[in-house]
């Protein structure tokens, strides 16, 4: 199998006054292509800030991160916990900002974004403002934002945890179903045990500070998944005890 | 869009409209007024006006091109640790203290006062773009850089945007300090023409006076109610989340 990211020996800390504050602590960690990878771990036990390194965006810590040979800035994508569209454009400007440097030509970037806004059910709200919509329709446009530069990986940090149940469990749904269809490499943060167990290839649960990965539990419960199975329940309660407080 | 907004479009496309038109319609009048009831000729009248207003929007153009420059370039890092103690003593400088100099060098010319207006408005919308971009949420830069937003992009999808409070709160600031300094500048230097000259020349007269700082403070209301106040709210709801 091929390998979208590797991780070695990746450390941080944070300075608080003259002192470091361990945050990650000698995790590797190798995510396969098209999988669906998610972190869980007590809160405050650094799951984002490994994300954010994963991604890219987080540049400072010590050990190697390493990209498959076509991974570049251009194909990787991320979603955001509290979504950060930009409030002063509209549904159908988010969407396109990551194609404005991909594409110099406005009818390539205009069917690009139709094509996401059926996708995501959002072709009615294309000249509405983030503010008008309700948090289940902003994440659809974060999806659909992060979803429109074609990424062959996507990060997403607690992409859910902001929106109500029944809109969440929607949303997973439909971003499962997109998944499928597509077939990137999806990296997930979650602290909602149930979320992981219904969406991941495999789980990799993080130990309080400093994290390290303390285990990696493959979810071979078959797809779609029944959340009320016996199986579902055990998987669950396998993660849930995994997990230190 | 739900019912109350449809309400206040209305409101805004009827009334307000008609009361935009009578706020801009009132300096003029009130101008008009004034020429006939005090025998000043409108052309002196309108000629000072002019040649303040045009002293003041040359400044105010090169004030917040400047100022914005700078709080882009000087916002966060490094350049903000060392720059923005530098630009805060700079804006401490007592600016009348250039004013005979400037007189000096460039004589009682629209380059002296417009030098020393600049001086005045630059700060106040400097650092009222250096307060916008700072509490720009880091989500957005994150955001930016993620899909990759980069040069014009940049510019107009992103910096454009995010500093505009701060350049319209800056502005209001900054003009209403301009024009006191503006007619400040002209009675001192001694300028032939502007505001400052028309209150010198009628100093003597205390019923023109008031009526003309009446009319002046017409005009600035006219100002800010049509342009600047409608642009704050306006550049306030489009960062609204």
């Amino acid at each position: 199998m091929k390998k979208a990211l590797v991780l070695n020996n990746i450390s941080k800390g944070f300075s608080v006054g003259p002192r470091s504050l361990p945050v990650l602590k000698d995790i590797d960690l190798e995510i396969d292509e098209g999988e669906f990878f998610v972190l869980v771990g007590p809160s405050g036990s650094g799951k984002s800030t490994l994300l954010r390194i994963m991604s890219g965006l987080e540049n400072s810590f010590t050990g190697t991160r390493t990209y498959g040979a076509t991974y570049t800035h251009d194909t990787m994508s991320f979603v955001f916990q509290q979504f950060a569209l930009l409030p002063w454009l509209t549904v159908y400007q988010n969407i396109e900002l990551g194609l404005l440097s991909r594409y110099s030509d406005k009818e390539a970037r205009k069917e690009i974004v139709m094509r996401e806004l059926k996708q995501f059910g959002l072709e009615k709200f294309r000249a509405s403002h983030p503010r008008e919509l309700s948090g289940g329709m902003r994440q659809r446009v974060g999806l659909a934002r992060a979803m429109a530069i074609e990424p062959k990986i996507i990060f997403m940090d607690e992409p859910f945890s902001e929106l109500d149940s029944f809109t969440a469990e929607e949303l997973r749904k439909d971003l499962l179903s997109i998944w499928e269809q597509r077939k990137q490499t999806i990296i997930m943060v979650t602290h909602i045990v149930e979320e992981a167990v219904e969406l991941a290839d495999r789980i990799g649960v993080l130990t309080p500070r400093p994290a390290r990965i303390e285990k990696i539990i493959c979810n071979t419960l078959r797809r779609p998944r029944k959340m009320r199975s016996t199986e579902f329940y055990r998987l669950e309660d396998a993660v849930k005890d995994t997990i230190r407080p | 869009m739900n019912h109350h907004d449809r309400n206040s479009k209305i409101y805004l496309t009827r009334v307000h409209r008609l009361v935009t038109i009578g706020v801009v319609a009132l300096p003029f009048f009130f101008l008009l007024m004034f020429s006939r009831v005090f025998g000043i000729p409108q052309g002196i009248l309108l000629n000072d006006l002019g040649v303040s207003a045009f002293r003041i929007g040359v400044a105010y153009v090169i004030a917040a091109v400047l100022a914005w420059v700078c709080a882009v370039l000087f916002y966060r890092g490094k350049a903000s640790t060392i720059g923005l103690p530098v630009f805060d003593v700079l804006q401490s400088f007592p600016t009348f203290a250039l004013l005979p100099l400037s007189t000096y060098v460039w004589g009682v010319s629209h380059r002296t006062i417009i030098f020393f207006l600049v001086l005045t408005i630059i700060w106040p919308i400097f650092f009222s773009i250096i307060s916008s971009l700072k509490l720009v949420k880091h989500e957005w830069h994150e955001a930016a850089s993620v899909f990759g937003l980069s040069g014009n992009n940049y510019f107009v999808k992103f910096l454009l945007p995010v500093s505009l409070p701060g350049l319209i709160t800056g502005s209001i600031i900054g003009l209403g300090e301009g024009w006191e300094a503006l007619i400040a500048t002209e009675i001192v230097v001694g300028s032939p023409s502007g505001l400052g000259s028309f209150f010198q020349t009628y100093s003597h007269n205390l019923t023109v006076t008031m009526f003309g700082i009446l009319g002046f403070l017409l005009l600035v209301f006219s100002i800010n109610k049509v342009i600047w106040l409608a642009l704050l709210d306006w550049s306030h709801r489009t960062m609204e989340e």
